[in-house]
């Protein structure tokens, strides 16, 4: 893993929002940490799953590493290139982003054509026919016939609409593509469609994913390496078969017990975790799962744990496996 | 939500005095009002006579810290031209005024919500089309236009109804039909287009599965959902009103202020207009106050905000 | 939980409570009528939860509304049948009659609890609104019984969220509040339209277990609808799969995961990815849905099958085989034809 090319680096990451007060002369009452020193690599080639439910801080870190916002903490680098909001135009059209809405993300008064167009009249300079001879293939790649470009996102079904998404992403030719949420929109069958799409032109074109996902199975089928988050900070981070094969943080745990299996003969199958994500104004303390953890110790809610490294590539922060304590 | 009704009630206040001082300013620009009051050929001595009486000698900036700093004193001016205690003139002229807006308030609430709420619940029926052709029309007609079409149709041409004045039954008849058919108009337009929006809504199918009878669930549910911006459209029909009933009376020759205003301004008598533009400014912004704090007694969302 | 003993002797006593028969429900588009439901069976025994899986559009929602007459009526009807509940047909009822077996008969809860509560009236007042329009009660004992049933559905400190208004609970409180609403005043049939869709993964779990123990509790009827076949394997009893407003496949949960017949269930089954293992590629059923006009003389699946073959093509096949499983297929109707080589034809490049 040591000489496979680190294409974003993000280190201590941490993204905050004020919470105001007021109507007319707003004052700032306090802050909420959507993320919280986040650190990882991501490899060329590679897919990186992140999951969490909902205001885990998974949307904003792929904003913060797409450059839409701006981090409050921390670095986020890109092939050598700090991200941020105004960065270089040629840097940015590298980074691209599927969003999980595909009947929104589209500008409904756009043909097809137009919308497979617009990044390439930004970003460079080419003309009609060199334009053409782009969309083409691409358009092919994704599994739409050549008679889409003159229709209009609503005459598309939602999946279609999908793969309009991935190629207005692909145009550019990035390196990283962001994927927030792609199939949660979608119905399972289609579904399946988008994810053999993004797995066989990641094959085909070389690139990276950076794939946000609260489904955990839909996480475990794309990616290559996970990364675990709770309430904007991290629980554990390891390649897919450590992780699914020997889960250390509670949480990764009771995430993974509580997706129902299509199988009836496992019954009493979703082991109910207990208690609800707190609101992210309110974090505990300590650590951020201390309130729901089965495990939980005094320790738990009085200090962070730090992020530790408990084999080659398995990060975990839990007060489980700090200092003494090991696996 | 104290410290926000506090600085709204500032801010209407501090817009109150602004609408003052501008007025003040500007009726001095129309001219003199002594050339107004005196006979043609009167001597120069006589007009300063007159001049010094009414206190316009004095520099602008004297009259204006005089009669601002009469309105804390209970001291409104006197008239030009009527000579008498402005504040007294418009006692005796704003219940016919209050009178009719009332009434015309009423009839829009009474018959723009329910022609909004039938339309919406009966929506791409007949009705509902007919109701809303109807209300575009209702509200792209100026109440002025109006109210000259019915003093033609009904005074003019069948003698149904009088022209003008006030004492009868039959003399409220026109103006609360020229002015209430705008706000009825956008009102019931509001409603149901706000009640079609509430309608799709989750939770009036929820209530309907608990059982409750489909009127009740459209009036509990719909129509208390749906009256925000109802609300909010009846505000500034309210405050339309006020402005748009100074044009009416005079249309109709209703004896309110807003007759009084109008005259006034032709007769250059300023402290009228001053206190009438001050008068209506007041209204309109307390309207409109209770418009923005009754939002937080419909919705909890906003009142916990 | 229940063992198979357990479900058989409840077996027993068994008359159902509900009897949907041939309901067929269409509505109006442009090119004509679209049967949204055409012709579906539905049968379901106290204490049972019977799970109705199928993608947008295959009418899952719509049988469920037409039984309690949500539909609009303005772009819908419906066509035909018959459902008998506590012996009188539901379709056969005038509104009024109506409005007295939603809520008391039979219930229903939403897919997102926070649009299904009205957001300007507190959490006690909506649970008191229930009590009101079926029973005569003072305000003293609707206030008991409501903190009662926010007891009953886990809900902690109930007598300080009467008091609340729905946006400052979490959706997983949302949820429990819209369960007891919903079984306020004991029906006998809960129908769950996508209760947890809008849910985290571990607060699904929660409404889930809630559900289950319910039923247990108070041996109601639930009909479930969902998507997420991980969610029907985990609590239903019994499932139908619709496609194209048909049952093309109905049975014990247990069998259909077991020996799923209908090469859509199959399909649907084989794109989920696994949790447990790893595939390289997922099984995707080629094409999409289908606008259908009614009537229907063809396999609504046809286009999309693999196996088609000319008979479904020409004639609609019916629901065919033995009493706890049945499938709408010509080629795999029955038991013998389930380990026919499906498993060959799994993998299709996307």
């Amino acid at each position: 893993m040591e000489d496979r090319e680190i294409i974003l680096e993000v280190k201590d990451l941490q993204k905050d929002y004020p919470v105001m007060r007021g109507l007319v002369f707003q004052k700032e009452i306090g802050r909420v940490k959507a993320v919280n020193r986040i650190s990882f690599d991501l490899y060329r080639g590679e897919t990186l799953g992140v999951i969490g439910e909902s205001g885990c801080g998974k949307t904003t870190l792929s904003r913060v590493v797409m450059g839409l916002e701006n981090a409050t903490g921390g670095n986020v680098t890109f092939m050598g290139h700090q991200v941020k909001r105004g960065m270089d135009h040629e840097l940015r059209s590298h980074i691209q982003m599927v969003f999980q809405d595909p009947y929104s993300s589209l500008d409904p008064r756009m043909s097809v054509k137009r919308i497979l167009e617009e990044p390439l009249r930004i970003h460079s300079k080419l003309n009609a026919k060199e334009k053409r001879e782009k969309v083409l293939p691409l358009l092919e790649q994704v599994g739409l016939p050549e008679e889409a470009l003159e229709r209009y996102p609503h005459e598309f079904s939602g999946g279609q609409r999908q793969r309009i998404g991935i190629a207005r992403a692909l145009i550019l030719e990035p390196e990283l593509l962001i994927c927030d949420e792609p199939v949660s929109a979608l119905d399972v069958s289609v579904q399946a469609q988008i994810l053999n799409l993004l797995r066989t032109l990641q094959k085909n074109k070389k690139l990276t994913y950076l794939f946000v996902s609260h489904d955990m199975s839909v996480i475990r089928h794309i990616s290559d390496r996970i990364l675990v988050m709770y309430l904007g900070q991290m629980m554990e981070l390891a390649d897919k078969k450590t992780l699914f094969s020997r889960p250390a943080h509670p949480y990764t745990r009771a995430l993974m017990e509580a997706v129902p299996v299509p199988d009836p003969r496992i019954k009493d199958q979703c082991k109910v975790l207990a208690g609800e994500i707190p609101s992210p104004i309110h974090a505990p303390a300590g650590c951020p799962f201390c309130t729901r953890c089965p495990q939980a110790k005094e320790i738990c809610c009085r200090e962070k744990p730090e992020q530790k490294e408990i084999e080659e590539g398995h990060f975990v922060a839990c007060h489980l496996y700090s200092r003494e304590e090991t696996l | 939500m104290k410290r926000y009704v506090l600085m709204r009630v500032l801010k209407a206040i501090f817009t109150i005095w602004a609408v003052y001082t501008l007025v003040f300013f500007l009726t001095r620009v129309t001219g003199d009002p002594v050339d107004w009051l005196t006979q043609a050929g009167a001597s120069d001595a006589a007009k300063e006579t007159l001049r010094r009486n009414l206190g316009l000698d004095l520099p602008l900036w004297d009259q204006y810290v005089k009669s601002f700093v009469g309105l804390f004193t209970g001291d409104t001016g006197t008239s030009y031209y009527y000579s008498r205690e402005v504040s007294a003139l418009f006692a005796e002229r704003i219940w016919p005024t209050v009178t009719l807006g009332s009434i015309v308030f009423v009839v829009t609430i009474a018959v723009g919500l329910p022609l909004g709420v039938l339309a919406a619940v009966k929506h791409n029926s007949l009705l509902d089309r007919l109701t809303m052709s109807l209300a575009v029309i209702g509200s792209t007609l100026p109440n002025f236009v109006l109210g000259i079409l019915l003093i033609f149709i009904f005074a003019l041409t069948l003698r149904m109804l009088p022209s003008g004045g006030t004492g009868t039954v039959k003399n409220y008849i026109m103006p609360i039909i020229a002015l209430s058919v705008g706000p009825v108009a956008s009102v019931a337009r509001l409603t149901r287009s706000s009640l079609l929006d509430v309608i799709g809504n989750d939770y009036l199918d929820f209530v309907r599965s608990k059982g409750m009878r489909e009127w009740k669930v459209v009036i509990k549910h719909g129509l208390r959902n749906a009256l925000i911006p109802v609300i909010t459209i009846l505000g500034s029909q309210l405050s339309a009103l006020i402005g748009g009933s100074v044009v009416v009376e005079t249309v109709f020759a209703w004896p309110g202020i807003g007759t009084l205003i109008v005259t006034s301004a032709q007769q250059r008598d300023f402290p009228v207009v001053v206190f009438g533009v001050l008068v209506i400014a007041a209204s309109v912004t307390f309207v409109n106050l209770l418009v923005d704090l009754s939002y937080g007694l419909l919705d909890p969302r906003i009142r916990k905000s | 939980m229940n063992t198979e003993k357990e479900l058989e002797s409840r077996g027993a006593e068994r008359k159902p409570v509900l009897e949907v028969h041939n309901l067929k429900s269409y509505y109006e588009s442009r090119d004509g009528e679209v049967p949204a439901v055409d012709g579906v069976d539905l049968t379901l025994y106290p204490g049972e939860i019977v799970g109705i899986v199928g993608e947008s559009g295959c009418g899952k929602s719509t049988v469920v509304r037409s039984l309690l007459g949500l539909m609009d009526p303005v772009t819908s009807r419906r066509e035909a049948g018959t459902a008998l509940f506590e012996d009188r047909d539901l379709f056969r009822l005038s509104e009024k009659e109506l409005c007295k077996v939603r809520g008391k008969g039979i219930s229903m809860i939403f897919q997102n609890p926070l649009s299904a509560l009205d957001p300007v009236y507190t959490i006690g007042s909506q649970i008191m609104e229930i009590l009101k329009i079926h029973e005569s009660i003072t305000d003293k004992e609707a206030r008991e019984r409501a903190i009662e049933l926010l007891h009953q559905v886990n809900i902690p400190s109930p007598e300080l969220r009467l008091n609340q208004y729905p946006h400052e609970l979490s959706g997983g409180m949302q949820q429990r509040v819209v369960i007891a609403i919903a079984l306020a005043c004991n029906p006998k049939i809960l129908i769950a339209d996508e209760p947890t869709t809008a849910l985290d993964v571990t607060v699904q779990a929660q409404i889930l277990a809630l559900i289950r123990e319910l039923r247990d509790r108070l041996n109601i009827a639930v009909i479930l609808i969902t998507h997420n076949m991980g969610v029907v394997a985990a609590i239903c009893d019994r499932m139908c799969v619709m496609y194209g407003g048909v049952v093309v496949e109905e049975g014990r949960c247990e069998e259909i995961f077991a020996n799923p017949r209908h090469p859509y269930t199959r399909g649907l089954l084989a794109a989920i990815p696994s949790i447990d293992e790893d595939k390289e590629t997922l099984y995707t059923i080629p094409g999409q849905v289908d606008v259908l006009k009614a009537p229907v003389n063809f396999c609504r699946f046809e286009k999309r099958c693999s196996h088609a073959c000319s008979k479904c093509r020409e004639e609609e096949p019916q629901l065919r085989g033995e009493s706890d499983h049945l499938s709408r297929c010509w080629v795999f109707p029955d038991k013998s034809s389930e380990k026919t080589d499906f498993e060959q034809a799994k993998v299709v490049a996307p």
